[in-house]
């Protein structure tokens, strides 16, 4: 595996290499073929020409952005289309048209001023029609990217802004970053990208490491999940749309910011006449995360904290990724709209500062991985007959992992150190672990006419887990780890749509979840030894919703419900045969999941614009897979023992005034509580906890935000806009609320901090120069109990863009 | 939440209003409860739920209740481990599998409150043995790979008496007892005279890449029991050996639980739960009398003979020469076979009594805590899946037990006396 990491380290660099060299050549093997044209002008209704809106074939990949006339130009093939033009901040429109041949086309459209910050309306290439998921009943919020990618985020920051969603980091760059859904954690929600579950990525390929500028759009699912995500998400999905541009474009940025930080990032992408395409995104973050934190310091002789805490510097926290993701392929052959092969390369090295409480710190711990990870896509509308759609996908991950604990020093905060007479400053390791992943779907659509329409959706998705070098496992806990453990798992979908008519449409939908997990289980009936074989387990279950929504004036109103899954995982069926036993009679967790909610949208004036969203939700979850010490069984397991109930609402409200001032925010407030009564699975004794407010959980949160547009500024078309972010997050318990005395509650305190950006773009877009400055107050921010986050900090980012449109 | 939807400002109004909702609702349990007793003594409760820990005082074991609702003084950590020296603190222990975790100790301030004694500490490398000894609280850990290449146990003594100043020590444990196997270490029992002793358990070197906890590998001699007296800076000062019983140490996984401790006339008393499957030794008992340098030969206690076959697994002194056994369910056992039926033992008259009478029955028990000694009985926490945790009081003359103080929380994990 040595030869492996070589290889794809010596790959990176290359490919970095080859990016460059990539885009001189792009944009000089350019050449103008043009076939059939769909040309014309969009403007505002004054008649102003409207630059970067987007106009697009629905069920295309083509599409077009307009210049500073307003003007477009796309290639467009014969037949029936209905061509769309969407813009930030105004009303989506489409037309029809009927493309014979040997001719050109003129279309041009007037946009009216409204919200676009809506999945409703950013939908932008190729993937259904934008009407399709205006219509969309589900519960669903959309981030766009493309606003954002003159700021320094990653993924995990900018979802952060969506509401319902809180992002928790265990510290600067690099760190451990999870995900709460409306109350829901962990294995309750899934990651996708592109409709393909992240889970098997790797650490060196994740939202705390990908930049803003790969991606299109980020759609959040709450709660009841559409079946194209086959997946047992409990609380949601997370899907992260990239940029699937048929353009020529390139996108060059560098950033450099407090701590050392230092971003690059290249896009380029290229589609032939011939319909050859190709897109490549390379990344590089890099720092050294050295910011001050407040904590208690360890005397090394000691052995003892100190009582007072100290402003000290991390200094073993650096961290670096270097991604690649390449993908070409052909776009609108007879035979497929899309067909595209990917690869992902990527590796990380992340130092560790310290142990899940701050004080407990390390000097010389390090991790590493790299994460390898090719794919395949293919897309077809009317596949051998009309309105009959395929999608594929497959996808194989491997990544590798290798934590380094060997140093026989104890540090402390100050970076002073004792020599131990022992290996490790955690416990010694020198461990290496594969993961393998694979995952593939396959969805089909036919509409059998405007009212009705079905569609399938099968997704399997395996991972096998094993050590790659079983001599440098020296904990004795992990040996249990040499042995494979294995997990495969298909999601079947079916759904039925109902379009009653132009206002009310229906969705019905089952799930079918099967998995077979194979793991080591202790088969040894002798005191004081063990004996682990191999077990194979299978398990099935069925789910099912309905989701519904209705038109009315400037209104949308929603309601769905689903009856979600999550399956046990391996460790819960088999424990982890250390210090848990398995339950192989586990359920699924399940949850009643309701959602209703209303949106309005509404143009009040010319100049005035208003949205306003809000979901109410309840969620109704059993038999929650809890872990269980039970001494008259011997050991723990896992158990079918819990009730949680949450009540919860967030609320978005964004106003717009011309292209000059936005100012919006949201918030979310949740009422989840631990429902069960009773304390033990087998009795009745009653919890102490009963009805509390689940621990550890944010429950109060939202942001809220400004922005300001100078047009024309120090020249024609240059735009320069300021930015302010406000971010809110409430005072929660770590522990039971009502336990224990109130004066000595561990809390994560109320969080407020604010962010500011200014970015001037010239060129109509070409360049760009940004300054950011978040928590500009320097607050002490903790998402996690004890383990605090970068206080100030500030960052310049230069960019360059250039697009051609294909026409 | 009415407000949103009259909501029609700016949002940062919206925000403000309900900031100044939750600044309103903010729970506010009852107030402290700790503390006005005066009377230069209270039992100390160290309750668990979640995973936290509530510590609480109480003026009685023996009836009453309690609870951790809005009371006790909250800890976000779990203890694995409280171990009482004297009657100043206890001190809590975090069995740190896999980060070091941070130890404390607490006790009663002048007042009688709840409050820290010494610092906190760093435990850094893990534990799976303790105990008091001197002004210390020792953990060790065996089967380390030492700096210089060799096998090791690494002792961390907590020194109670300077603000829990730490200081680790090691020693190399192959070739321990010189038939050139390892040893891994199992109790701690102060002699009283600046020496301790351990129970060793003495196996082949453990191959590393067999899981399932400890750091024994395959034991070669089970019909065998040594015990070592190690000085505070870990000379070896004697070694113990003996042929009529297995080695002195209670195993669950990569615990080793002491079975050895000594009586109120400061006789040792090694025990053998017999775990090991290859022994042909049934679990049973010698004396070390007090100074002795060799085990007394005209004494063995064949307990399981007493107990119907059954083997136990943990052994604590009650008072006088009469020890608690916490004794395994099933006469055939497994390395996960619970052991939640507890049996009064008197020494010198080797007579054994199940405690049956007012203690809940094997079947019932979900969790117990570490039991605690006073007075002449021994207070046992106890829970089951009907009630909430109880301190059962057992009295070992009778080898009666009655419910005492009920705690409401989901566990009791440790009790102690402390005076102020």
């Amino acid at each position: 595996m040595i030869a492996e990491k070589i290889y794809i380290n010596l790959f990176l660099q290359y490919a970095f290499i080859a990016t460059f060299v990539l885009c001189v050549t792009t944009f000089a093997a350019y050449a103008q073929q043009p076939v059939v044209h769909l040309r014309g002008v969009v403007t505002n209704d004054d008649g102003e020409p409207l630059q970067q809106a987007t106009v697009y074939i629905a069920g295309s990949s083509f599409s077009a952005t307009t210049d500073a006339n307003g003007a477009f130009q796309l290639r467009i093939s014969t037949g029936r289309h209905r061509v769309l033009c969407a813009l930030v901040g105004y009303q989506s429109q489409e037309a029809n048209l009927v493309v014979h041949d040997d001719r050109d086309y003129r279309l041009d459209f007037q946009l009216v001023r409204g919200d676009n910050y809506h999945l409703q309306e950013v939908e932008v290439v190729g993937k259904s029609a934008i009407t399709e998921v205006r219509e969309s009943p589900f519960n669903v919020v959309a981030l766009d990217a493309k606003s954002l990618y003159n700021s320094t985020l990653d993924l995990g920051h900018m979802l952060d802004r969506a509401s319902g969603v809180k992002i928790r980091e265990t510290g600067g760059m690099g760190s451990n970053m999870s995900i709460s859904l409306n109350g829901f954690t962990g294995r309750h929600i899934k990651l996708f990208m592109d409709g393909v579950p992240m889970e098997g990525f790797g650490s060196a390929f994740q939202l705390n490491n990908i930049p803003v500028n790969i991606a299109d759009r980020i759609e959040v699912y709450k709660g009841v999940v559409p079946i194209e995500f086959g997946a047992d998400a409990m609380g949601g999905v997370i899907n992260i749309v990239t940029n699937q541009s048929a353009n020529s474009y390139l996108d060059v940025s560098y950033s450099y910011g407090s701590f050392n930080t230092h971003k690059t990032n290249i896009s380029v992408g290229h589609t032939t006449k011939a319909g050859f395409t190709f897109q490549l995104n390379a990344f590089q973050n890099y720092s050294d995360n050295d910011y001050n934190v407040r904590t208690n310091v360890l005397d090394v002789q000691t052995g003892n904290f100190s009582w007072e805490e100290y402003w000290v510097r991390r200094f073993n926290d650096a961290y670096h990724n270097e991604t690649i993701m390449a993908k070409v392929g052909v776009v609108n052959k007879p035979w497929a709209d899309r067909l595209l092969l990917g690869i992902t390369l990527g590796q990380e090295k992340a130092e560790i500062q310290h142990a899940n409480l701050m004080k407990i710190v390390f000097g010389m711990r390090e991790r590493s991985g790299t994460t390898v990870l090719p794919s395949l896509s293919y897309e077809k509308k009317n596949l051998f007959v009309d309105n009959l759609h395929v999608r594929l996908t497959a996808n194989y991950n491997r990544n590798y992992n290798h934590n380094i604990d060997t140093a026989a020093r104890q540090y402390n905060w100050f970076g002073e150190y004792r020599p131990t007479r022992y290996l490790g400053e955690s416990s010694y390791t020198l461990g290496k672990f594969y993961n393998d992943n694979a995952s593939a779907t396959a969805n089909v659509n036919y509409r059998f006419n405007e009212k009705h329409s079905l569609a399938f959706n099968d997704v399997i998705t395996g991972y096998e887990r094993k050590n790659a070098d079983r001599v440098a496992v020296t904990d004795v806990y992990s040996a249990i780890d040499t042995m494979r453990r294995a997990n495969l798992k298909n999601v079947l979908g079916a759904s039925y749509r109902y379009q009653h008519n132009k206002n009310w449409n229906t969705n019905l939908f089952g799930k079918y979840y099967y998995q077979r997990v194979i793991g080591p289980v202790d088969t040894s009936n002798v005191a004081g030894s063990t004996a682990y074989t191999e077990r194979t387990e299978s398990f099935s279950t069925t789910g099912y919703g309905v989701a519904s929504t209705y038109f009315f004036h400037d209104f949308q109103f929603k309601a769905s419900i689903e009856k979600a899954f999550r399956l046990p995982a391996d460790n819960e069926l088999f424990g982890d045969e250390v210090l848990e036993t398995g339950n192989t009679s586990l359920r699924a967790e399940n949850s009643l999941n309701y959602n209703v909610g209303v949106t309005l949208n509404s143009t009040i004036q010319d100049d005035h614009t208003l949205y306003a969203d809000v979901n109410g939700y309840y969620r109704d979850i059993n038999d929650y897979i809890q872990r269980l010490v039970e001494q008259r069984y011997g050991t723990a397991g896992y158990s079918n023992h819990g009730k949680v109930r949450n009540i919860g609402v967030d609320a978005e409200l964004r106003y717009y005034y011309k292209n000059r001032l936005m100012v919006g925010g949201n918030v979310t407030y949740q009422d989840m509580r631990n429902k069960e009564r009773y304390a033990s699975s087998t009795g009745d004794r009653l919890s102490v906890t009963y009805n509390n407010r689940m621990r550890n959980v944010p429950y109060f949160f939202g942001n809220a935000d400004a922005a300001y547009y100078v047009h024309d500024l120090w020249g024609m078309g240059n735009v320069l806009s300021l930015g302010y972010t406000f971010n809110f997050v409430g005072e929660f318990f770590l522990d039971w609320e009502s336990l224990g005395n109130q004066n000595t509650k561990a809390t994560l305190p109320q969080q407020l901090y604010h962010d500011f950006n200014m970015s001037y773009m010239m060129g109509n877009g070409r360049y760009n120069v940004a300054f950011e400055a978040r928590n500009f107050t320097n607050s002490m921010l903790y998402d996690n109990f004890s383990l605090q986050k970068p206080g100030r900090s500030f960052s310049l980012k230069l960019r360059y863009f250039l697009i051609k449109r294909n026409g | 939440m009415k407000h949103l939807k009259t909501m029609n400002g700016s949002a940062w109004a919206m925000g403000l209003a309900l900031l100044a909702v939750v600044g309103c609702s903010k729970n506010d349990g009852p107030g402290p409860d700790d503390g006005n007793g005066g009377s230069g003594e209270k039992y100390f409760i160290a309750a668990t739920a979640g995973s936290s820990t509530y510590l609480l005082t109480a003026d009685d074991l023996e009836s009453g209740t309690a609870t951790i609702v809005g009371q006790g003084v909250e800890i976000p950590r779990s203890y694995t481990m409280w171990v009482n020296n004297g009657t100043k603190a206890s001190v809590g222990l975090i069995y740190a599998q896999g980060d070091p975790g941070i130890g404390i100790s607490y006790g009663l301030d002048a007042s009688g409150n709840l409050a820290p004694v010494g610092n906190e500490f760093q435990i850094t490398s893990r534990f799976t043995t303790y105990g008091a000894f001197d002004k210390y609280v020792i953990t060790s850990v065996s089967g380390q790979t030492l700096t210089d290449g060799k096998t090791g146990s690494i002792f961390n003594f907590i020194d109670l008496e300077n603000h829990n100043t730490m200081t680790q020590k090691d020693i190399v444990t192959e070739n321990f007892t010189g038939n050139g196997q390892l040893a891994t270490f199992s109790g701690i029992v102060d002699l009283g005279n600046g020496e301790f002793l351990t129970g060793l358990v003495v196996s082949e070197p453990k191959d590393p890449s067999q899981g399932g906890g400890g750091s024994t590998g395959p034991v070669t001699h089970p019909d065998s029991v040594w015990v070592a007296a190690l000085d505070a800076n870990l000379n070896v000062k004697r070694i113990y050996r003996d042929d009529r019983i297995s080695y002195a140490s209670g195993r669950f996984r990569s615990q080793y639980y002491s079975q050895i401790d000594s009586d109120d006339q400061g006789n040792v008393y090694v025990f053998s739960g017999a775990f090991e499957s290859s022994t042909t030794k049934p679990a049973g008992a010698l004396r070390i009398n007090k100074g002795a340098t060799d085990f007394d030969q005209g004494y063995y206690f064949n307990i399981q003979e007493k107990s119907g076959g059954y083997r136990f697994r943990k052994v604590w002194h009650i008072t006088e020469d009469y020890f608690l056994l916490e004794v395994y369910n099933d006469l055939e056992y497994g390395s996960q076979t619970p052991a939640t039926q507890y049996a009064v033992v008197k020494m010198e008259d080797k007579t054994f009594n199940w405690v049956t009478s007012g203690f809940p029955g094997k079947d019932e028990i979900t969790a117990t805590g570490l039991p605690f000694a006073d007075n002449g009985k021994i207070y046992f926490p106890v829970t089951t899946a009907s009630a909430q945790p109880t301190v059962y009081v057992i009295d070992p003359k009778t080898a009666t037990a009655k419910a005492g103080l009920v705690v409401e929380a989901e566990g009791v994990a440790a009790l102690s006396r402390f005076e102020y």
